[in-house]
């Protein structure tokens, strides 16, 4: 297994093993392979503005690498990035107008997919430009069977740029009180980022996210009721900076707009109980149009008629149910 | 005085006082010196001195339209900057969010309409030549077909200028918004004589020019957001644009079944502004008449829907009115 780097020397070290990755970071930086090599082995040290230069062409190893730096220089502070982060680019008004326009010609089958994903397509646009890394969530409630209180929420959109494209994007996971959407959906009703998933210890249950570093998760709000959350995991400790979360809630609030009215709810209708990891959920996830299917026979034979979206939500609480039970057993 | 025969004379008889001539030329971001060698014919103003000179003087600006020479005339669709700002600022999306975040529904038509309205009429006439903005919404189907329209909320500049209060006026078939809604297509009428001839019975003196677009939500309409201008040729390209993205903004201050299948929409014509204001006037006794009525029957009504049945009361008796000329 590989060691995790002590020192930004030893990281470094690990990148220019990679010739073609040395010879581009000499260019980038304007200096000769060789001063690398003498910076790995600790014969000399680097300019202030090496650094930040270095820091700009290792943008996937920014925050790692900046943490190491300031182990050995004190003093250094990454001005650039934080000015980068100040002047975050607000949502272009041309954007928020197209998008309702849509709002106002789309009906309401499209509105949610071709909506939902121009909003989240633009949300990792103008949070992550250079690709670091980050995935967003759009998580709902599960609506309840009737009279029943909302015991899960389940993944409805979700987006992503590496590591979290191809198959995990199409992957559908029910969520409980013990994941961090539950805890927003279901308690604080508020906006919880956590800018360090792996030392984190604070109250708020943590979900795993696979390769996930920092998380931000808000609530879909619409006249006290909530509909789910909107939750961005990133791929780097610390992203997300207050302009960056702020920049999140007006994702979240147009979000929110596409969701119907009946898809909001009163916080005392939602009463979350624990799900299993994902990894557990998988197999189950992997039956669901086997059930589905099955449930529309079912009620074929019965002589009744089941649409679509009445046996998909059969199914959900099949699930839901089973799940459930798995995961209070693992609990014993 | 004479009638002008050019723009230079025109201008020269704007130029009433030294008082008005300095007022014009920091308009115009010129010397006062500049406006009389224009006025003498000894120097050619440029393109955007012009703009300036039509934003400084409103009440004259379809007059220089016809006076200008073709080289000087300004081409409006490429005009965009030169209005001001032709789209709707982010900040102000955030804050429509947000008021449609935090609002109950039963205040959400009032708290959206009002910051629409407001913003609205900033941006579409920073220079106060005088706009009103309306928006009018489809009266409850009764019971199925939708009869007409009721200017619910409207605010206006300069000779219209009258706040955020509650408009009281029906329209139908013979008006602009009528159309609009009926047609769900957006129209701007740029002069007097065109709107005489379109729709003669709803001219209210010093309106020069109008434009509505329809609010429509998935092939649905719910009413139509109208201005209207004390200048003929106000509704440039630019404008029309920031109308549209305005009634796309105001789909969020009506609920779901506030809107309705074009199919509903039969509207009748409704009398004058003129008729309409005697029974209008009567609104405020209805009101109390009616709570009284439903407080000594020990019936339960809120203000809501004591309103919601005045409004329907009086577009019966205001049909009737009609129907009996």
């Amino acid at each position: 297994m590989q060691e995790f780097p002590r020192t930004w020397r030893e990281l470094l070290r690990t990148i220019i093993k990679d010739p073609n990755e040395k010879k581009r970071l000499a260019q980038a930086l304007d200096i000769n392979p060789f001063t690398l090599i003498r910076w790995v082995n600790d014969e000399t040290d680097p300019r202030a503005q090496n650094l930040h230069q270095l820091l700009a062409a290792l943008p996937q190893h920014r925050s790692v690498l900046l943490e190491l730096i300031q182990q050995e220089f004190e003093h250094f502070t990454d001005e650039a990035g934080r000015k980068d982060e100040d002047v975050l680019p607000e949502i272009p008004a041309s954007f928020l107008a197209r998008v309702f326009r849509e709002y106002s010609t789309l009906n309401e089958a499209q509105q949610f997919w071709s909506l939902g994903n121009l909003i989240l397509q633009q949300a990792i646009e103008q949070l992550d430009p250079e690709h670091l890394g980050m995935v967003c969530v759009l998580v709902q409630c599960l609506p309840p069977l009737e009279g029943n209180k909302i015991s899960a929420l389940h993944t409805t959109l979700r987006l992503g740029t590496p590591p979290w494209v191809g198959h995990a994007l199409h992957q559908n996971i029910l969520l409980g009180s013990e994941s961090t959407a539950g805890y927003v959906v279901s308690e604080t009703r508020q906006a919880v980022t956590i800018q360090n998933l792996e030392e984190y210890q604070g109250l708020v249950p943590v979900s795993s996210v696979s390769e996930a570093k920092s998380l931000s998760a808000h609530p879909l709000r619409r006249a006290g009721r909530i509909a789910g959350c909107l939750s961005v995991a990133s791929s780097q400790l610390r992203l997300f900076t207050s302009s960056r979360v702020a920049l999140i809630q007006q994702f979240a609030a147009l979000l929110a707009l596409i969701l119907r009215e009946e898809e909001f709810y009163q916080p005392e209708q939602i009463e979350l109980v624990m799900m299993p990891s994902p990894q557990v959920q998988q197999p189950y996830m992997l039956s669901f149009q086997q059930r589905l299917l099955q449930v529309m026979r079912e009620k074929a034979r019965q002589g009744q008629t089941l649409s679509y979206a009445q046996a998909e939500r059969v199914v959900w609480h099949q699930l839901q149910e089973e799940l459930r039970q798995l995961a209070l057993a693992s609990e014993a | 005085m004479s009638e002008p025969q050019t723009w230079r004379e025109l201008l020269g008889q704007c130029l009433t006082s030294g008082q008005e001539k300095e007022r014009i030329a920091s308009l115009v971001g010129v010397n006062p010196l500049t406006l009389t060698r224009w006025v003498n014919g000894e120097a050619k103003p440029r393109l955007s001195n012009i703009h300036r000179l039509l934003d400084a003087l409103p009440k004259y600006r379809s007059q220089f339209l016809e006076l200008l020479p073709d080289d000087l005339k300004p081409v409006f669709d490429e005009a965009k900057g030169l209005d001001g700002a032709h789209e709707i600022p982010t900040p102000f999306y955030t804050s429509v969010l947000n008021a449609f975040t935090t609002t109950a529904p039963a205040l959400r038509f009032r708290a959206i309409c009002d910051l629409v309205l407001l913003q609205a009429l900033q941006q579409l006439d920073p220079n106060r030549v005088g706009i009103e903005i309306t928006v009018v919404r489809c009266m409850p189907p009764a019971p199925h077909y939708i009869r007409s329209l009721r200017e619910a909320v409207g605010l206006g500049t300069n000779f219209w200028e009258r706040g955020l209060d509650q408009r009281t006026m029906f329209l139908g078939a013979e008006s602009l918004a009528g159309y609009v809604v009926a047609s769900g297509r957006p129209l701007a009428i740029q002069t007097r004589s065109e709107w005489q001839y379109l729709f003669p019975a709803h001219w209210i003196s010093g309106e020069e020019s109008a434009a509505a677009y329809p609010i429509i939500r998935a092939g649905r309409i719910a009413g139509c957001l109208l201005v209207s201008c004390s200048q003929p040729n106000f509704f440039l390209q630019s404008r029309l644009d920031l109308m549209q993205s305005y009634a796309h903004l105001l789909v969020l201050a009506f609920m779901q079944e506030e809107f309705y299948e074009f199919e509903r929409i039969a509207l009748k014509i409704m009398p004058s502004y003129e008729r309409q204001k005697v029974i209008l006037s009567t609104i405020r006794q209805r009101m109390s008449d009616m709570m009284k009525q439903a407080a000594s029957k020990q019936q339960s009504l809120n203000m809501r829907e004591a309103e919601q049945m005045m409004w329907q009361q009086l577009e019966e008796e205001l049909l009737q009115l009609q129907s009996f000329r």
